[in-house]
């Protein structure tokens, strides 16, 4: 029996590579196909003069290098540097807003408690329903003359009704308008992630912390928080990516405006490389994404390796 | 033997008597003048839920039933919170003198009783448990789902309301402040292509997961299963590729739908959408099956399956 | 130093159901090693949690040093706990780990190293203390467990089961060392187990549980050779004591007790027939399981324990006896143990 059964896992193992090969080529393929391709394709574009319109030559495709020439240009665009300046500066501000706030409602959603389902379901809707539905939503909510927020401030006396602040129309508060709309998409994501964390740590810690003589802020912050280093990584590290390369919520909330304001690098892209027709110059903007995802990725392994070391 | 241990009888503090005695009264009260005045509809439903959430508190805070206090405190709590900001930022700025006074008192006698419910006799009686951390685990989840879901309160409400409600500068947005109607949504049905883009969706998300599945189960099993460098590598360079954004992407790919003639058509969404899906779904499954204990498998494979009837 | 006394603890998990510590009395005795026995789910650490401050007890009082502490955090109680899985920081280096209470009692910043060294040179783990938890062999972490809870001086040391993470062998290594902590540094301890064996060996009383209720306290010696009920009698030994029914009555006897007829020389003994369906040789002994033949016990299941020197044959019948001083009886329907009395067995 015993022999019989070595022999069964012998034949089953030695057959196992041949039908695992066969298991992950068709996915491996796909997106060598659709990602990978696509991604050289983004490569040559940025260096070419491709266009809408005017067809690659590809039996002649050295013919349409251009070198550099893409790349100096869009540096000279003042368009660009906005862009490239927001994309950082929307990703840091709303990566510590809503790491903050995810673990302040992680911490309170911790315990069971009645009604709890209902709190988390409520508090999930921002993620789970599709981004252009609450962006226009809050396009709406931000509106110079119909907002919600400016009629409760009437209301509230601290805004002059005839007057009422341009929410997406000023500078400063159309930053952080797309900021905070950033925050409102990205806070139950964390949270989600946060309370797994929470929950991952082991029960008796926080209580031999508790009889060690420690209190709510120092268990939270000199043991959970430090405990959670790797979870709170890749939370941070998924949010980055989430906000950096989003195109929807700028798009339908400002489109870059007022004045270039609030461009962020995919934005510039798809409006310069689709709408505008230039397809070299909207590679060339898509390239300068690259750098920061690499880091990322490269960041992102090391922390899931730690956590799962750990 | 089997019997249960009994509660032991612990001391009610006569304050706490009077307390739940006053809000039962007033619960009642509410609910004559409710049916007296015959007040029907919305006023008329909230007034007679008041009457039931006051009348479970007094019910709870006599029985002694921990969750009826720290709600109270909570509701206290607030209340001078609420009292703190109204005469802060209205009455003191728009010089309603006698709001304001009024306000002072109210907030007094809420600060009273959160006092009196802290109170050390009050404790005893509920085994010493703090309503704090409890009441600002509560205030603190009010506001953040208040926040990030009135968005979509407010869609909502904003679907069945007239245009001219909506346009009116000085009607409350959360409320209807002329009667709901149907006719937005009769544009969306009758005068757009709505149904059409609702069928879309669904065929494509339909067609999407179906896809998604046959490329990422078997190859995060795949992945999984493949012991050895190659397979870690292939998976994180799988993982990888999930990072690699859409907007980067969607360049490129609009020539490729483009030269595949398939522009205009809901088949280039087809094509394109897994290359956001299959990768992540690669990296979940892949955890998912790493976690199922190889043993599994070798019984079924002893039992006379083969590897591939094991898998399934 | 302090004793801790409860007074009709009782703890209920589920309104209408019966509780997992019912109205427990105990009062420990200065500086002892009192150990919490009982199977799973017998309430005993329940019991231990209420008195560390980390479960709110349902009904009575808790006292430590006289000072009645129901509504003190576990903090302002002064003890120190060590717990299944020893609770280590694991971001913390063994010197912080150690050095954390201190840190959260705000105890003087100069004075730490001190302490820490002093601590740690108690247990022996000098060498590790820049080590992080995961680096450690499960009898280091112990060692770091107890040096962390030794550090701040408490009143009491609870122990919740803390060599059931360990392996046989080590098991038996760090048994000792908890022994000789214990001798050197004569906090009260308590200390809870389901090992009965444990529970003899370290106790220096013994409080055995089951279902919440207290069976009974007493020192070892006297858990053993006089249980207050069938539960304490079965519990305690191992194999457990051989129960049999005789006029209503339950009589039992510890298999060690249990031997061939020639070989007890006491003339106040009561000789059975056992038949033996199965041998087991142990190398130390042999165990021995069979029925009784004949007389009111016919058909009776019992065990015998047996040093070397016999062989027997399965399927042959033996005089067995037991002395009658080491029958102990107990009532068939309270199962508490009742004065000895004579009775017939044919």
């Amino acid at each position: 029996m015993a022999v019989a059964a070595a022999k069964l896992k012998s034949v089953g193992a030695a057959r196992s590579p041949l039908l695992g090969f066969a298991m992950f080529t068709p996915a491996v393929l796909y997106i060598l196909l659709l990602i990978g391709a696509p991604f050289c394709l983004a490569i040559f574009y940025a260096f070419s003069d491709a266009r809408i319109g005017a067809p690659i030559d590809w039996a002649h495709f050295w013919r349409h290098f251009v070198g550099l020439e893409n790349f100096r240009s869009i540096l000279q665009s003042p368009s660009f540097r906005s862009a490239l300046k927001n994309s950082i500066i929307f990703t840091v501000a709303a990566q510590i807003i809503v790491m903050v706030c995810a673990n302040i409602l992680s911490i309170a959603l911790e315990k069971p408690f009645r009604g709890r389902g209902l709190v988390r379901f409520l508090i999930l809707l921002p993620w789970v329903a599709p981004v252009s539905l609450g962006t226009i939503g809050w396009k709406w909510i931000l509106d110079s003359i119909y907002s919600v927020i400016t009629w409760v401030l009437v209301w509230l006396g601290f805004v002059n009704k005839f007057s009422p602040p341009m929410w997406l129309g000023q500078e400063g508060l159309a930053i952080t308008s797309v900021i905070l709309v950033h925050c409102w998409r990205l806070i139950p994501f964390s949270t989600v992630i946060l309370l797994a964390g929470r929950s991952a740590i082991p029960k008796e810690i926080p209580e031999a912390a508790a009889i060690d003589g420690a209190g709510f802020w120092r268990t939270t912050f000199q043991i959970n928080l430090p405990i959670m280093t790797p979870i709170l990584g890749v939370a941070v590290l998924f949010g980055t990516i989430f906000t950096f390369t989003d195109l929807a919520v700028v798009n339908l909330l400002t489109n870059g405006g007022p004045y270039d304001s609030t461009q962020t690098l995919p934005n510039l892209a798809f409006t310069q490389g689709i709408q505008g027709s230039d397809l070299a110059a909207g590679a060339a903007i898509s390239v300068f994404l690259v750098p920061v995802l690499v880091a990322i990725a490269y960041l992102m392994l090391r922390v899931a390796h730690r956590a799962e070391v750990v | 033997m089997a019997t249960a241990a009994l509660a032991p009888r612990v001391k009610k503090p006569a304050g706490l008597k009077v307390l739940s005695a006053l809000i039962g009264l007033a619960a009642l009260w509410l609910l004559a003048q409710t049916l007296l005045h015959h007040v029907g509809g919305l006023p008329g439903v909230f007034s007679l839920l008041a009457v039931l959430v006051m009348g479970l508190l007094a019910f709870g805070l006599w029985k002694l039933h921990n969750g009826s206090r720290v709600f109270l405190f909570f509701l206290f709590v607030c209340d001078v919170i609420g009292c703190l900001l109204a005469l802060f930022l209205y009455a003191l700025r728009t010089s309603h003198y006698r709001l304001a006074v009024a306000l002072v008192i109210q907030m007094a006698i809420s600060a009273t009783l959160v006092w009196f419910l802290q109170s050390a006799a009050v404790k005893r009686a509920f085994a010493g448990r703090n309503p704090w951390p409890t009441t600002v685990k509560m205030l603190v989840l009010t506001v953040f789902t208040v926040l990030l879901a009135f968005p979509f309160y407010w869609m909502v409400i904003a679907t069945f309301k007239q245009n001219i409600d909506l346009y009116g500068m000085d009607n409350n947005p959360f409320i209807f402040n002329l009667p709901p109607t149907l006719d937005n949504l009769r544009l969306l049905f009758n005068q757009t292509r709505f149904l059409t883009w609702l069928a879309n969706t669904a065929i494509v998300g339909g067609i999407v997961v179906a896809i998604t599945l046959l490329l990422a189960v078997p190859a995060a099993y795949a992945l999984a299963r493949l012991t050895g460098r190659w397979g870690e590598r292939l998976g994180i360079g799988i993982f990888l590729t999930y990072l690699v954004p859409p907007t980067l992407l969607f360049i490129p790919l609009s020539r490729v739908v483009a030269t595949l003639g398939l522009q205009d058509t809901i088949w280039s969404l087809v094509l394109v959408y897994p290359s956001i899906t299959v990768p992540f779904s690669i990296w979940l499954l892949m955890g998912f099956f790493k976690s199922i204990p190889r043993e599994l498998e070798d019984a079924a494979m002893v039992d006379g399956l083969t590897r591939f009837g094991a898998f399934i | 130093m302090a004793v801790v006394e409860t007074r009709k603890l009782t703890k209920v998990f589920k309104e209408g159901e019966l509780g997992a510590v019912n109205e427990v009395d105990l009062e420990t005795r200065e500086g002892e090693f009192l150990v919490f026995l009982g199977p799973s789910g017998s309430g005993k650490t329940t019991l231990l949690r209420m008195i560390a401050g980390l479960e709110t007890p349902t009904a009575g009082e808790i006292l430590i040093g006289g000072k009645v502490v129901n509504d003190l955090t576990p903090r302002e109680r002064r003890i120190a706990m060590v717990f299944q899985s020893y609770a280590l920081y694991p971001h913390l280096t063994v010197y912080n780990n150690i050095a954390f209470p201190l840190k959260a009692q705000k105890v003087p910043r100069h004075t730490h190293k001190e302490k820490v060294e002093w601590a740690a040179s108690l247990l022996g783990i000098g060498g590790l203390l820049q080590r992080k938890p995961r680096e450690l062999s499960g009898g280091e972490r112990q060692r770091v467990a107890l040096a962390r809870a030794i550090v701040r001086e408490p009143s009491v040391f609870l122990l919740d089961e803390p060599l059931s993470n360990l392996d046989a062998k080590l098991r038996l290594s760090a048994r000792e060392e908890l022994e000789r902590f214990h001798r050197r540094v004569g906090t009260t301890t308590i200390y809870v187990t389901h090992d009965q064996v444990e529970a003899m060996a370290m106790g220096d009383r013994v409080m055995v549980l089951n279902k919440g209720v207290v069976r009974q306290i007493g020192t070892p010696k006297e858990v053993y050779d006089d249980p207050a009920d069938t539960f304490v009698a079965t519990f305690l030994g191992s194999p457990p004591m051989n129960l049999i029914e005789n006029d209503g009555i339950i009589v039992g006897f510890r298999p060690e007790h249990f031997r061939l007829a020639e070989d007890i020389r006491e003339s106040a003994k009561v000789i059975f027939k056992f038949r033996v369906e199965n041998v087991e040789y142990l190398g130390a002994e042999f165990i021995l399981s069979g029925v009784l033949v004949g007389g009111k016990a016919d058909g009776k299941k019992v065990i015998a324990r047996l040093l070397l020197g016999h062989d027997f044959e399965i399927g042959t019948t033996h005089d067995f006896a037991v002395g009658q001083h080491q029958l102990k009886f107990f009532d068939r329907s309270t199962e508490k143990k009742i004065p000895p009395r004579s009775l017939t067995w044919q």
